[in-house]
């Protein structure tokens, strides 16, 4: 059992050079913030795909139209995709940017019976119930300083604001919600044209299972992808994100190390006599190093600490303001928490066996 | 009386010195002694005084401390931790820590109760009129209550010798009475092995005995 005095001694030490500590502290923790950044970005990337597409898969239009977007989808040709065993629900949606002059809006087109599905929650007001009545993502109402019974003009159309929602996730925050109808009629599209058709899962069936039924039942032009499709493309990049984790934390380690083996060579040559006293008081080698060791380790784990403040604190306030959703895992954790200890123990070492070595009657005559 | 300290035929030199520190010695110290040792610098008084310390190992010749052949043992920190006090000229008190934490300091890792450490080492620093300064750091202290401080460091360990380089080497006459006259009165009270290399004949004259070297060699 390590002696509190002990402990205590290991605790203070390495703040004795306090400069020298806080540098040495700062180049790890610039190493340590990054994996537990890119970590939790990456799971937060993950987690956002995985829940947004709990369920449910989408249809689109199979053939590419001007610009490379995807061409639109006639809901009369899917109709039949209501029969297929294990689809519960089905939603159409209009997507649409307008442009005037310095005005640009995002619009989608939503049957107002399908607020609830798509999960567009108002925090005041109602749904819209005619075709001159819209709802708008709160980050809209701050931008354009609009609130409920306000107007908005699109195409020459006062459109009233009967809520106001917000869902977390910026772009549709940012958008108005509309009936199907106007929708359409900004967009340009023919009616019963959408742009893609929402699918819920029932309960319990499988989503791939009911996307590969509705695949086979329709034509080439069209497809169902399920968010795993994408999720699948985006995993790409969180293998990109990954190995980068990867080669810092082995970066961090080789230099953060060499930082903390500079650090703990000179904190060593500084305390030869101290060292060679407590040897000729009867401290065994083992000793020693126990104390050198973890006065590299306190200095790991303080930069670790210092590094996971900063990063909730910094990840948070990126999240809240909804540029991305950072998710703080065990996992992340404990991986910087790992690599902070290696650190410590890697670039505690050489100067641990060092300072062992120390013969005292030579370091009690160190000047 | 018996000898705690027999040394034979104890020769040690320097790679980086031409002159031999220790050259043919041969020394007995009675259990309970108080010896003084002087001479020249270079005369290889500390040189013994560490190789009775067990903090170094000779050339050839033997040291046989308490029984113990140290000369010809390894691991000899615990012999250290459990027989020996050194004090050296300068205190080497570490900086960071209380008054008490350094004399505790030789007590690490000996399975001893923290309470029992701590009443231990209060009873040492009363002895020495410091008790007061108990929880301070050493930085706060003056040069001699710093060395009283490092005789109660000495004691912690009930050792059977205390070895003193220089004990009042960087103190003023005042201090340097203080403190030998605390050795003595210690010496007498724990009945320990008092062994002080000096260069000060005054220092010397408090002894029972009063070993002269030169050369490496015991010439009295």
């Amino acid at each position: 059992m390590i002696e509190t005095d002990f402990l205590k001694l290991i605790l203070k030490n390495p703040f004795r050079n306090k400069s020298r500590a806080i540098l040495s502290i700062l180049g790890i923790m610039i190493g340590i913030l990054v994996i537990i950044s890119l970590g939790s970005i990456s799971d937060g990337l993950v987690n956002s795909m995985e829940d947004s597409n709990k369920g449910e898969f989408y249809i689109m239009n199979n053939t590419v139209e001007n610009y490379g977007t995807p061409a639109n989808l006639n809901e009369s040709s899917i109709e039949n995709i209501k029969n297929i065993d294990g689809v519960e629900h089905m939603a159409g949606i209009v997507e649409t940017q307008y442009m005037s002059g310095s005005e640009s809006y995002s619009i989608i087109g939503l049957d107002n019976k399908e607020l609830g599905f798509m999960k567009i929650g108002l925090t005041s007001g109602n749904p819209y119930n005619t075709d001159d009545q819209i709802v708008i993502g709160k980050l809209l109402a701050d931008e354009k300083n609009k609130k409920i019974g306000d107007t908005i003009n699109i195409k020459n159309k006062d459109y009233t604001i009967t809520g106001i929602f917000e869902t977390g996730d910026r772009g549709k925050d940012n958008s108005i919600i509309m009936n199907l109808a106007p929708a359409r009629d900004i967009g340009k599209l023919e009616d019963g044209e959408v742009f893609l058709e929402t699918v819920q899962v029932k309960a319990g069936s499988n989503v791939d299972t009911v996307r590969n039924k509705v695949n086979d039942s329709t034509s080439n032009e069209i497809i169902a992808l399920t968010d795993a499709s994408e999720l699948d493309s985006v995993k790409g990049l969180l293998n990109i994100i990954n190995s980068a984790t990867i080669v810092i934390s082995g970066l961090s380690i080789v230099i953060g190390g060499l930082g903390v083996i500079n650090t703990m060579l000179m904190s060593v040559f500084d305390r030869t006599k101290e060292i060679g006293l407590l040897k000729a008081v009867g401290w065994s080698d083992k000793r020693i190093i126990s104390m050198i060791l973890g006065e590299s380790i306190i200095i790991t784990l303080t930069s670790f600490v210092i590094a996971a403040i900063i990063a909730i604190i910094g990840l948070s306030i990126v999240s809240y303001l909804g540029y991305f959703n950072a998710v703080y895992t065990v996992k992340t954790f404990g991986i910087a928490l790992i690599v902070s200890i290696v650190v410590g123990l890697v670039g505690g070492f050489y100067p641990a066996y060092r300072a062992s070595k120390f013969q005292p009657t030579e370091a009690l005559r160190y000047e | 009386m018996t000898s705690i300290i027999k040394i034979n035929n104890l020769k040690k030199s320097y790679e980086n010195s031409t002159i031999t520190a220790l050259n043919n010695l041969n020394l007995e110290i009675e259990d309970g002694d108080f010896v003084s040792i002087i001479g020249p610098s270079g005369c290889g008084k500390s040189t013994l005084l560490n190789m009775i310390g067990a903090l170094d190992i000779p050339d050839s010749g033997s040291v046989t401390v308490d029984g113990k052949l140290v000369s010809e043992s390894k691991k000899l920190n615990k012999f250290r931790a459990e027989k020996i006090g050194f004090i050296f000229q300068l205190h080497n008190l570490l900086p960071n820590i209380s008054v008490i934490e350094n004399i505790e300091i030789p007590l690490y890792g000996q399975n001893i109760k923290k309470e029992d450490m701590r009443k231990k080492s209060l009873k040492l620093l009363e002895e020495v009129q410091l008790s007061n300064k108990a929880d301070i750091l050493p930085t706060k202290l003056s040069g001699g209550e710093r060395q009283r401080v490092a005789i109660c460091r000495s004691l912690v360990n009930n050792p059977k010798i205390i070895l003193a380089d220089e004990p009042t080497g960087a103190l003023d006459s005042k201090n340097s009475k203080l403190v030998m006259d605390l050795l003595k009165k210690l010496h007498k009270e724990k009945n320990v092995t008092l062994i002080v290399v000096t260069h000060d004949l005054d220092i010397a004259k408090e002894a029972n005995r009063t070993i002269k070297m030169l050369d490496g060699k015991v010439i009295n």
